[in-house]
């Protein structure tokens, strides 16, 4: 093996290493940023999905058969909130809008 | 030559990736992107229709609104009520008295609380309201901070004291809904003490959502419109399905994306003949070239992947996003704050990160599996095939 090889190595050798340290101190930033992300804030509602069972029982107690994903008084709103009869502002002519 | 061990394989993929390392963190990120942006829109729709699902699912079997030359009317309540209580299958027949009136901030949807639900509302830790005060919903609270009155105009111009404010977890159900009690609810209404603006009706069984349409229809003295369960959550879950055309302006460019970076595997690897050549010549065999090429791909494909699922995870499922709402449902003021139901989340991110990383790795080891029939001199000659 001559000189120029042995350098070639070396150098392969410190890429390597180099390359290893770099992949390895990103994937524990990214576990352990993640993990303590996850813990700090996210795992009650994250983890669990306890966040939508607050809404189910309101929407059990108050009856509900829209949820309040779209704006007021739009037609996204459906399927009735746009109900004219309780609605006399929005909705020119309808019946209640002349009481 | 005996095949090589998976770690010195690994040590071998790694000083390969070593001598192109701005490539390989570009493919990285280009999968990273890739995956990140589909595994969103997917988990999303799936999130949403999941979790809509289950809120109205929680709601009333059926809804009767009452209708008069093709348009709705108030309900008279015990005539009513006794008619729906008098069909086989109803268990429970609901007053409401809800609407939409003007707010200071634009349109809001008023909901009158019985007392019933003023008491179990009081179990879960909110606030009812009482007379003349209004309890606002999570995201009116937002838009009405330090404000300690609020006038409402329907009928009539009422202004309110402001009672109490619900908490960000009702955002899904009562973003922005104002809680009134029904005399208050009716006055701005225009509905008399005796009306309602529909009937929730729960019914026995499931299954008789639809079988007792017919003779629910027949009970009433006047014409109605009755909404079923399905026909709720179908208009929920079309809420985001609307945006389908995004979705696939989305998805489109994302199978471009990965086209491209399939064809560039495929050339780069038919670019490497050389190197193939090399290492046929030095005794490797083509187990130990496939097993190379393998953990080349892995090591790119595997953390990006992992870091665009994860941030996929998090931007859809992370407590309170708003952006779904911003994006897609042209809230003028803030959006509501969606916690999202993430059972069935795991299969999403599974099948996009096979979607992405299978091509990938086979666009990756094909090069190699085709040389292993070629004579290594050809292509250090810059031959072979």
């Amino acid at each position: 093996m001559t000189r120029s090889d042995s350098r070639a190595n070396e150098a392969a050798r410190r890429t390597l290493a180099g390359s290893r340290r770099c992949f390895l101190t990103v994937a524990v930033m990214w576990l352990v940023t993640g993990a303590v992300l996850t813990i700090a804030v996210g795992t009650p509602e994250v983890l669990r999905g306890d966040g939508p069972r607050v809404d189910a029982r309101l929407v059990d107690i108050l009856a509900l058969d829209t949820l309040a994903m779209a704006p007021s008084g739009t037609p996204m709103r459906a399927p009735a909130t746009v109900h004219p009869a309780v609605h006399p502002v929005h909705v020119p002519g309808a019946p209640g809008s002349d009481r | 030559m005996m095949g090589r061990s998976g770690r010195s394989m690994l040590v071998w993929a790694s000083r390969e990736l070593g001598r192109h390392p701005g490539e390989g963190i570009l493919t990285g990120l280009t999968i990273c992107a890739l995956v990140a942006v589909t595994a969103t829109v997917l988990l999303l729709t799936q999130a949403w229709t999941t979790t809509a699902t289950n809120l109205i699912e929680a709601g009333p079997s059926l809804v009767v609104r009452r209708l008069e030359h093709g348009t709705w009317q108030p309900l008279p309540i015990e005539p009513a009520r006794k008619a729906a209580m008098g069909v086989v299958g109803v268990v429970r027949a609901t007053a409401r008295v809800w609407g939409v009136v003007t707010g200071p901030a634009g349109a809001v949807t008023i909901l009158g609380v019985t007392p019933e639900q003023a008491a179990q509302l009081t179990e879960l830790g909110l606030t009812p309201p009482a007379i003349g005060e209004a309890v606002l919903g999570p995201g009116l609270s937002e838009t009405l901070s330090g404000n300690p009155r609020l006038q409402l105009t329907g009928t009539t111009e009422t202004t309110f004291n402001i009672g109490g404010r619900l908490p960000r977890s009702t955002s899904l159900a009562l973003h922005d809904v104002i809680l009134l009690t029904p005399f208050n609810a009716r006055e701005l209404l225009g509905l008399a003490p005796d009306e309602a603006s529909d009937l929730a009706i729960d019914v026995f069984h499931e299954a008789e959502e639809e079988a007792i349409l017919p003779d629910l229809a027949a009970a009433f003295p006047f014409q109605v419109r009755i909404t079923t369960k399905r026909e709720a959550v179908g208009a929920a879950v079309s809420l985001l399905s609307r945006s389908g055309g995004l979705t696939v302006m989305l998805i489109v460019p994302a199978l471009l994306a990965l086209t491209l970076l399939i064809a560039t595997a495929l050339r780069s690897g038919s670019g490497s003949r050389r190197d193939i050549g090399l290492y046929k010549a030095l005794g490797w065999t083509t187990g130990d070239l496939i097993s190379l090429h393998l953990y080349k791909s892995l090591a790119i494909g595997l953390p990006a992947s992992a870091l665009g699922l994860a941030l996929s995870y998090t931007l859809v499922f992370w407590p309170g996003v708003t952006w779904p709402g911003a994006m897609f449902l042209s809230w003028q003021g803030p959006p509501p704050r969606l916690t999202l139901d993430p059972s069935g989340a795991g299969l999403v991110l599974l099948a996009v990160a096979a979607l992405v990383l299978t091509p990938w790795i086979l666009a990756s080891v094909i090069p190699s599996i085709r040389g292993a029939v070629t004579d290594p001199d050809d292509f250090m000659r810059g031959g072979g095939s």
